[in-house]
């Protein structure tokens, strides 16, 4: 596999294991290779989960150094990328777990939620969307991006986040009724 | 719309998009793997520091094993050696050395020289018949006004027989005559090993299992292979060497039982340990670049008293003091003034005014600079090895412990999370609290008699802080680790005798 570079830096084309292997043997222009690579998506990760802005920055610190400390553990077997990912997703858990997360418990079923049309988040652009999840309270925003953007079961986020499975899904489902209702509120705005 | 359908546009659309990164970020995380760099390993974390205290900790118990060792083997020095001084020169000088506890007798016989004794474990006594033979007729041991000591060496594989220290003093027994020709003692221990002595006129000749014999001056027996022989005879010469002192019988129990009281003061580099307990690192990057360590000093008054061999234990009050220079530029004004430029064109027509507005920005920037300090009263209890000699004008020690952090106060300023100035002042503010913190404190220091009771010392040291001695409610907790120089006084109070 190869990875073009599209910075301005003189390095045109790397492999993957060739990367890997440099940032292994510590040499700084391969970390700097794979840190401009991939950053700006890791960025998003962080955004989605973090509180405000220099929290995510800060977890993104934190994500591409334990990445360049543990890289020796990567058996190149799956997506490098993928393994990344996990690491910056754990990264920003445990950053969001040193103030302790609430679930809220509010019950909302009362609230009607008027059905939007199909495709209505598909018409906001993804800094709309990043918007809408970080509106979202920590609980909900944590497990919404765990399942629904990360792929974790639920029985999984439970064992992440040491919670039940069924706690898990009930602020899934009360983040998808919140993230319904402020997309009903910008079409209203639009309108 | 389905749940599943509404998480996949989430999904597709996030899950590839790029947010902007700081131009900075890279920066940050190259500095802060360098940061993460050990670069010494007692100062990553506490479990280090346990580290610390346990190597003190061991130091100090290897000085006193080595000490009580040196004292073991002392005690093989027969403390119930009898020596029977023969005038009679022609006859041989035997000296019959037991395993005995204290019942020495000294007993003039024609021309042996016996020691008695009661037994206490007769499976343990060492059958040693050491002889001194006398090849001329002069040459003979006798009693005379001066003092100098005659050790008898126990050999043995089992040390409990002797439990107290045993150089024996008697009268000086003067060799007479150049020579003491072939004199040997022979002692045969119960693993059948055979050393002997020789005397030879200042020189003593040890041979072992009757193979190599060397002859060494005096001054060159603590080379003799043996350890346990080397120790006694290095006693012996130290007593031929220092007529004035003598180690006791009961040396085992020897116990300075004098108090002490040092004064010192110290200049000290301090450095500080932030940690984050949830605060995030951008902000501690900010205070860590507004405030800056400066010199510190600490000044206190400690106790010393001896409690076994050679360890002291010390403990006191002192205070110290660490600062530092807070300085933050922070924009403290704006001021914005609008120009309005009027121009007026003489036409034929008539005057034309023309108007040009514009605005002016100014920022006026604030410079706060103080010294923030940190105070504390502190208990330091500290146990010291001194390898102090009664003659000697410049001894050494090496000393570790714990400083608890009894009371601490602080004044000056730091930022908040949103890059305000806040006070630190104890009183008034409760941005830090205090806690009782302990530091671990490892030193060697170095004395120097002026009389015989006053001295002088200076001790370098380095000070681990073990626990978080303030804490933030901005989120973090700091502690301090220091480097110094100690200069002090010490006095001895009273002055009792040693022995």
């Amino acid at each position: 596999m190869k990875l073009s570079i599209s910075n301005n830096s003189p390095h045109d084309s790397f492999s993957e294991r060739e990367i890997i292997t440099g940032c292994l043997k510590g040499n700084v222009k391969y970390q700097k290779i794979l840190f401009e690579k991939y950053s700006p998506k890791f960025m998003t990760v962080c955004l989605r989960y973090a509180t405000d802005q220099m929290q995510a920055e800060d977890m993104l610190q934190d994500g591409f150094i334990r990445i360049f400390n543990h890289l020796d553990q990567f058996k190149f077997e799956g997506s490098f990328e993928g393994w990344m990912r996990r690491i910056v997703v754990n990264v920003s858990l445990k950053a969001l777990k040193k103030n302790r997360i609430t679930f809220s418990t509010d019950d909302d079923a009362g609230v009607q939620i008027p059905d939007t049309s199909t495709d209505a988040p598909s018409h906001l652009s993804e800094a709309e969307l990043l918007r809408l999840i970080k509106h979202l309270p920590t609980g909900y925003r944590i497990i919404f991006n765990l399942h629904a953007i990360e792929g974790f079961s639920h029985d999984e986020i439970g064992e992440m986040l040491n919670i039940k499975a069924s706690t898990s899904r009930s602020q899934l489902v009360k983040a998808r009724k919140m993230l319904q209702q402020q997309i009903i509120n910008l079409q209203k705005i639009a309108v | 719309m389905k749940d599943k359908q509404f998480d996949n546009i989430f999904k597709d659309k996030l899950n590839s998009y790029s947010s902007p990164v700081p131009a900075d970020m890279w920066e940050r995380i190259a500095q802060d793997k360098r940061k993460k760099r050990p670069v010494a390993f007692w100062f990553t974390n506490t479990a280090y520091g346990l580290y610390a205290l346990i190597s003190i900790l061991l130091i100090t118990g290897g000085a006193f094993v080595w000490k009580h060792s040196d004292n073991n083997i002392s005690n093989s020095i027969a403390t119930n050696s009898s020596i029977t001084n023969n005038n009679n020169s022609n006859a041989n000088n035997h000296i019959s050395k037991n395993s005995t506890k204290d019942n020495s007798t000294i007993k003039e016989s024609n021309n042996n020289v016996v020691s008695s004794g009661v037994n206490s474990n007769p499976d343990k006594e060492i059958s040693t018949s050491p002889k001194i033979e006398s090849a001329e007729n002069n040459n003979t041991i006798i009693e005379s006004e001066s003092k100098k000591a005659v050790v008898s060496e126990k050999v043995s594989s089992k040390k409990s027989i002797h439990n107290k220290t045993t150089l024996l003093l008697v009268k000086q027994p003067q060799i007479i005559g150049s020579k003491v020709a072939s004199k040997s003692s022979n002692i045969a221990d119960n693993q059948n090993s055979t050393i002997s002595y020789k005397a030879d006129a200042g020189n003593i000749v040890v041979e072992e299992n009757t193979e190599n014999i060397e002859t060494k001056p005096l001054s060159e027996l603590a080379l003799v292979k043996s350890d346990r022989i080397k120790l006694a005879l290095a006693k012996l010469n130290a007593a031929f060497k220092k007529p004035n002192h003598f180690d006791c019988p009961g040396d085992k129990n020897r116990q300075d039982r004098n108090w002490y009281l040092e004064v010192y003061g110290s200049p000290e580099y301090n450095f500080k340990s932030v940690t984050s307990n949830g605060t995030s690192s951008n902000y501690l990057q900010k205070k860590d670049s507004a405030e800056t360590m400066l010199m510190g000093f600490n000044f206190g008054v400690r106790l010393m008293k001896n409690i076994f061999s050679n360890v002291y234990l010390k403990t006191g009050v002192q205070y110290s003091q660490y600062n530092e220079q807070f300085s933050i530029q922070r924009e403290n004004e704006h001021i914005t003034t609008t120009v309005i430029i009027n121009k007026v064109i003489n036409l034929p027509q008539g005057d034309t005014t023309i108007s040009d507005t514009s605005t002016l920005t100014q920022v006026g920037y604030k410079y706060t600079k103080t010294v923030n300090q940190y105070r504390n009263i502190e208990i330091p209890v500290i146990l010291s090895w001194r390898n102090e000699k009664v003659d000697n004008l410049w001894n050494w020690s090496l000393s570790g412990g714990v400083i608890i952090n009894a009371y601490s106060w602080n004044n000056g300023s730091t930022i908040d999370t949103s890059l305000g100035i806040v006070s630190i002042n104890s009183k008034g503010s409760n941005t830090y609290t205090s806690a009782i913190g302990v530091s671990l404190m490892a030193a060697a220091s170095i004395e120097r008699k002026l009389t015989d009771r006053w001295a002088i010392f200076t001790e370098p040291y380095f000070r681990y802080g073990l626990s978080n001695s303030i804490k933030s409610k901005f989120g973090f907790e700091q502690k301090f680790n220091s480097l110094g120089i100690s200069l002090g006084v010490r006095l001895k109070l009273g002055n009792r005798q040693q022995y």
